[in-house]
């Protein structure tokens, strides 16, 4: 069914362009020439603040972008083989839910309220395995219930979501995703709108899916500790860019990009006393006036004038560690830690 | 739930009956009589007076609130004019004003419901912008005029269709019938592509794709359930407004329902006529917004969970 | 005192180019821009009315010209006894459009009041919204007609009767819009800083509920207008001497084979002046709120 080898990626997304049309004259650029690669089994972060591209990227995957509006003009987005910019939407179908599965940030809205949980997870099922029996999907999602840890499955079948918490729903929207056994799992912030003791769990509750499932997973999200948490590799995002990329604690040990450290440098860390916290100055740009060159040059202390020209080569920090700052180069080849 | 709707039947009948107070003191409290409505100018006063003696438009205004209350419970209620029972008239009449009324509005409805699913599920399109510029035109077009041009142009200049009566069979519905559809159509299909667009752009519709529904499923299953509720109260609120409405057009081509037999009632001062006819309406009115409690509860899991 | 004008001219400017926004927005659609210039266009011949046709012309014939076709004298031809079309047009635009405003305005005085006793008084409210829901029940069309029966239909009367009609409808929708606003945020800080009902009133609720209103209350005088048309066409509203539309076309009906043009030309009439209000309010609506769904 796959034509995938073992040892490659399970995704790879190569040199994804998303733009977004407002209007006829009005072309707004969301994401530019990113590139990144998921292993089997493997949990990639994509760390970033709101408005920076992450959620595009993700959606980008299962083509779950507004349709009227957003246009794909470079790139490709590589799953078992298959290009997933350019199948057909029937074969899309076939694999979200499926193959690919996905949640997302606000569990209160995410679910159809004019259906119970039951209903809705039996539909999951239903629409890639047709023929199955009701009794059989209904043990199914039963079981899917019952594995992310909410007592009385069977009550919670019957229940419509406006009965339910953000926790419960957020539960039930793993559940459903899980439900294929997806090779990859799309997690757009699942925690961010929960309080704080249910996003613990809730996070605790997918690491465990994620160990007995061999599930890959990509985790958005704007919380430095959940990433710290979760993901093997992270991948830094600013202004619809890529700007570092590596293993989670390589990046966060010795990051290399500047607003890699910016961001690190404003979260508190354990041995926090109190002192004030640096902060990156200015905000995020909105995608109308997205500065030229290196999306992040207004804001960057080391910004010279090349920065505001074009965006820079990546370069390789350290074995599977990249990043892309033009700092980097005056530092010379082998004094990439700036 | 059943409680409930056992509950809102029961306030109908205060309901009811303060419709037809309100009408009844209208009536009576205004200047006119009924002989002075009906017989010729230069009439006697005391033939006049002894007329409406006869009819029952005499004495005091409680009375003959009693009688008319009387007369409806035990269904006979006496015409002004023709002295004969109402329900009977009504009878005859009825059925014509519901066939038009009611073959109108369903065809309004099932046009309109489907123009602007259509229009949502292809926002932006040539489809929608053309279907909108129609729609915003005909909006602006009153079911009168509509039925005047069709007369103009089918019964005067073509001389295909009748322009009033009901001795042409099927031919005489033709016209009345499609001046209330195309009447109809703009306001059911703008309201439907805005509710339908609103439901699409639920996150639960995201969710609904993220599993692998079909477009299709998506927005039969999902979008349309959810956009149905301002649809439904469109629909049914729209439906009681069709009934009154039909006075208009069979005024126009004369058909004898009972917008007709209203108007001829109002005229004549024919005041048991017009309470009675307010009565049918603001009735059917009101089982319609029952009708619309109960569709509410049957989708809506939030308000059936209310009446629990 | 310093730090006061400036906040004032911070807020004047602000004003100012969301103002200039909304004419910006409004001015990008073309569909309601036409419906602008259609409502000049009328609002000029309601001003002019005498000055392009002398109010003579409405009632005088022209006994050498009966049911002429369009020509330089008679621009848009004349009657069966040679009144002139173009001038009963352009006087029946006072009459007809006047009723749709007048009536527009006085339930929309009356329904507000109404509204703004119900959203700010608990009381009053249920009492309120149970006569209310009694008004709704009675068809519209019915009431209307009883009351025109008995009053007959002069001008006045018929405004009077639209008004009548249109209150519940205008009472429930502006009771919604306040209630809303009442809810939010903003207002709950005005209250808990002591702001007065009077003052919460101008200068909290009613700026906001306004936008909502001004689209409800334009749509509303298409649609009083097309009622007005309606009502005189059928013979319960203004009768046919005068030049109301609906009292022409009610006055054409006799002529459908002779002089088609009768019907033609008042019919368009009302179309078009209904279809340019309604592209004016739809453009409105859009303009004040970018956000909202078509």
């Amino acid at each position: 069914m796959t034509n995938t080898t073992d040892n490659g990626p399970l995704l790879e997304v190569r040199n994804l362009s998303v733009d977004f049309r407002i209007d006829r004259k009005t072309i707004l650029h969301a994401v530019r020439e990113v590139s990144f690669t998921v292993g089997s089994g493997e949990t990639l972060g994509i760390l970033g603040e709101s408005g920076c591209g992450k959620s595009v990227t993700c959606m980008s995957i299962l083509q779950l972008n507004p349709a009227r509006t957003t246009i794909y003009p470079a790139g490709e987005i590589l799953f078992e083989g298959k290009d997933l910019l350019r199948i057909s939407p029937k074969e899309m179908q076939h694999i979200r839910g499926n193959r690919v599965s996905m949640i997302f940030q606000e569990p209160m809205t995410a679910m159809n309220p004019l259906y119970t949980i039951g209903t809705q997870l039996m539909e999951a099922v239903r629409l890639h395995r047709p023929g199955i029996a009701k009794a059989e999907a209904r043990e199914l999602v039963l079981e899917a219930i019952a594995s992310v840890r909410i007592p009385n499955p069977d009550r919670i079948f019957d229940t419509y979501p406006f009965a339910l918490s953000g926790g419960m729903l957020q539960r039930c929207m793993i559940a459903m995703a899980m439900l294929a056994r997806p090779k990859l799992l799309i997690c757009d912030e699942p925690t961010t709108a929960l309080d704080v003791t249910i996003q613990a769990q809730v996070l605790e509750l997918m690491n465990e899916l994620k160990e007995k499932e061999k599930t890959s997973i990509i985790f958005v999200t704007h919380d430095l500790g959940v990433i710290n948490e979760m993901a093997d590799r992270v991948m830094v995002m600013y202004g619809g860019r890529k700007c570092e990329e590596g293993e989670t604690a390589e990046v966060f040990l010795h990051p290399a990009h500047p607003y890699t450290k910016g961001l690190i440098a404003s979260h508190p860390s354990p041995d926090y006393t109190g002192r004030r916290l640096p902060t990156i100055p200015g905000g995020v740009p909105s995608l109308k006036d997205m500065p030229k060159g290196c999306p992040f040059n207004n804001r960057c202390s080391l910004a010279t004038e090349k920065c505001a020209g074009t965006f820079p080569e990546y370069r390789e920090i350290s074995e599977d560690h990249l990043a892309g700052c033009f700092a980097l180069e005056q530092q010379g080849e082998n004094h990439g830690r700036v | 739930m059943g409680k409930y709707i056992i509950k809102r039947i029961l306030y109908m009948i205060p309901m009811l009956f303060c419709v037809i107070l309100v009408i009844f003191l209208i009536m009576n409290l205004t200047p006119g009589d009924p002989a002075s409505n009906i017989l010729p100018i230069t009439t006697q006063q005391s033939v006049k007076d002894a007329y409406n003696a006869s009819v029952g438009y005499t004495g005091p205004l409680g009375l003959r609130f009693l009688n008319y209350l009387k007369g409806l419970f035990s269904g006979n209620i006496l015409s002004y004019t023709t002295r004969e029972n109402i329900f009977g008239e009504l009878a005859i009449r009825f059925p014509i004003t519901l066939r038009v009324g009611l073959i109108g509005f369903l065809l309004a409805a099932i046009i309109g419901v489907s123009l602007g699913i259509l229009s949502a599920v292809k926002q932006y399109s040539f489809v929608d912008t053309a279907l909108t510029v129609v729609a915003v035109f005909f909006g602006s077009v009153p079911a009168f005029l509509i039925a005047t041009a069709g007369v103009l142009l089918f019964s005067v200049r073509l001389g295909v269709l009748p322009s009033f009566g009901l001795n042409a069979g099927i031919k005489s519905y033709i016209m009345p019938v499609a001046a209330l559809t195309i009447s109809g159509i703009p306001v059911i299909s703008r309201m439907t592509r805005s509710s339908m667009l609103s439901a699409l752009n639920q996150d639960y519709i995201r969710t609904a794709r993220a599993k692998g529904c079909s477009e299709r499923r998506v927005i039969w299953n999902h979008a349309l359930k959810n956009a149905s509720l301002p649809i439904i109260t469109l629909l049914l609120t729209g439906f009681a407004g069709v009934l009154g409405g039909s006075v208009i057009v069979e005024q126009i081509f004369s058909l004898p329902g009972i917008g007709l037999y209203m108007l001829q009632a109002m005229n004549a001062k024919n005041v048991p006529v017009v309470m009675t006819c307010a009565l049918l309406l603001a009735f059917i009115f009101m089982v319609a917004m029952v009708l619309m409690d109960i569709f509410f509860a049957l989708i809506d899991p939030k308000i059936r969970a209310r009446y629990k | 005192m310093r730090e006061k004008k400036l906040k004032e001219t911070i807020q004047a400017t602000r004003t100012r180019s969301m103002a200039r926004d909304v004419v910006k927005r409004f001015f990008r659609n073309k569909a309601a821009v036409f419906g602008l210039i259609v409502i000049l266009v009328v609002l000029f011949f309601i001003i002019f009315a005498n000055v392009i046709a002398p109010k003579e012309l409405v009632t005088a014939y022209d006994v050498r010209a009966r049911m002429a076709g369009p020509s330089a004298e008679h621009l848009f031809g004349t009657d069966n006894i040679g009144r002139d079309t173009f001038a009963r047009i352009v006087h029946g635009t006072r009459i007809t459009v006047g009723i749709g405003v007048g009536a527009t305005l006085l339930s929309l005085v009356l329904g507000a009041i109404l509204a703004a006793v119900c959203a700010l008084f608990r009381k009053a409210d249920m009492v309120i919204m149970r006569i209310v829901d009694v008004w709704n029940c009675i068809p519209a069309i019915l009431l209307a007609l009883v009351l025109l029966a008995v009053f007959g239909g002069s001008v006045g009367n018929l405004i009077a009767t639209l008004a009548i009609v249109n209150i519940p409808g205008f009472t429930a929708r502006i009771r919604s819009v306040l209630l809303n606003i009442v809810e939010q945020d903003y207002i709950q800080a005005a209250r808990i800083s002591g702001t007065g009902t009077g003052r919460l009133v101008l200068r909290h609720i009613l700026p906001n509920a306004v936008n909502t209103i001004i689209v409800d209350a334009t749509m509303t005088i298409s649609a009083m207008m097309l009622s007005a048309a309606g009502l005189s066409f059928i013979g319960m509203g203004v009768s046919p001497p005068s030049p109301e539309w609906g009292a022409m076309l009610n006055y054409a009906t006799e002529y459908y084979r002779t002089n088609p043009m009768l019907l033609i030309i008042p019919g368009a009439a009302v179309v078009i002046t209904a279809l340019a209000i309604n592209l004016f309010g739809d453009g409105l609506r859009d303009a004040l709120d970018p956000k909202s769904l078509k």
